[in-house]
């Protein structure tokens, strides 16, 4: 009796070597790029920065974000803010904010906006920062590819 | 016959294809990981000091000092500069000028010379309209801040009651 040859079924072996090489290229584009201060900014999407060739060389703890209707600390929205109110009452929620964050006075604070929002809501997020004891505070900006190197 | 199936297992043993699966291992827990933390926009940040109640010491009005301090105002897109004597005392008349926030190219340059002259910069305080926006402020005190011969720029702020 003839014994039926099994056959193996045709698989072509997975090719590994270009899944590699990409991945590979990828990997080094991004090492390049890995920068864990920027990772640590809490900023809304849809803000478009200003743009300035000066470089950020720390990362404040305490970020603001203004716009038009809301504040957002630490990424939060204090509410019952709004900064198109200037009297010092509906600030509240900012001095309380930073009470709680325990900030203290000589620590950097950054502040973001979108390049489009009228300055008078920095303005007063700032004068409220200086009334509070505040001394200094960064704008986060978007780098310059003309900037310099070491600036 | 056997003699030849050993040398044929040997064979097979030599050619044994390299294992990628520790390596793609490796490249499936880095590549998200990176790609999460990636920047592909480079931040900056312009560092500027607040007004404090009781700010610098008081000049003497008998110690003549060469350093000047600047009132840089920005109203639309015109940014005012007055210069004044150490302390904000009296106004150096010479130190006047306009600029157009489209050039501030041309405030930088004004600042150069004024530094290269017989006056040392010493502080600037920055004042800008409410209807200014964000964008140009922040490029006048991009000027300010990377003009080496400014010691500090001091950004003034409405009073808070």
């Amino acid at each position: 009796m003839k014994k039926k040859r099994r056959q193996r079924p045709k698989t072509s072996p997975l090719m590994l070597t270009p899944m590699v090489d990409m991945l590979t290229v990828i990997l080094i584009f991004l090492i390049v790029h890995y920068s864990p201060e920027t990772a640590k900014i809490k900023k809304s999407a849809d803000i478009k920065l200003p743009m300035s060739e000066l470089s950020l060389k720390k990362v404040p703890r305490i970020q603001i974000e203004i716009n038009d209707q809301h504040i957002q600390f630490n990424g939060l929205a204090l509410d019952g803010l709004n900064p198109s109110d200037a009297h010092s009452a509906s600030w509240k929620p900012l001095s309380e904010a930073l009470a709680r964050g325990s900030v203290k006075k000589d620590e950097p604070i950054l502040i973001m906006a979108d390049k489009n929002t009228s300055f008078v809501y920095v303005d007063r997020t700032v004068g409220h920062l200086a009334a509070n004891g505040f001394s200094e505070v960064y704008f986060l900006t978007e780098q310059d590819k003309k900037a310099k190197e070491g600036n | 016959m056997s003699f030849l199936r050993k040398k044929q297992r040997r064979r097979e043993s030599q050619e044994q294809e390299l294992n990628l699966i520790p390596v793609m291992n490796l490249f499936v827990c880095l590549v998200p990981f990176l790609l999460l933390t990636a920047a592909f926009v480079k931040l900056g940040g312009v560092d500027l000091e607040l007004p404090k109640a009781a700010s610098g010491e008081a000049v003497k009005e008998n110690e003549k000092s060469n350093e000047v301090d600047l009132i840089v105002q920005l109203d639309g897109s015109r940014i005012m500069l007055t210069g004044y004597e150490k302390g904000f005392t009296n106004e150096i008349e010479n130190l006047r000028s306009e600029f157009n926030v489209d050039s501030p190219e041309k405030l930088a340059k004004f600042l150069t010379e004024v530094s290269l002259g017989s006056r040392k910069l010493n502080a600037s305080l920055f004042k800008a309209s409410p209807q200014t926006r964000f964008e140009d402020a922040v490029k006048v005190l991009s000027v300010l801040r990377k003009h080496e011969a400014l010691k500090s720029v001091v950004l003034a702020t409405d009073r808070v009651n």
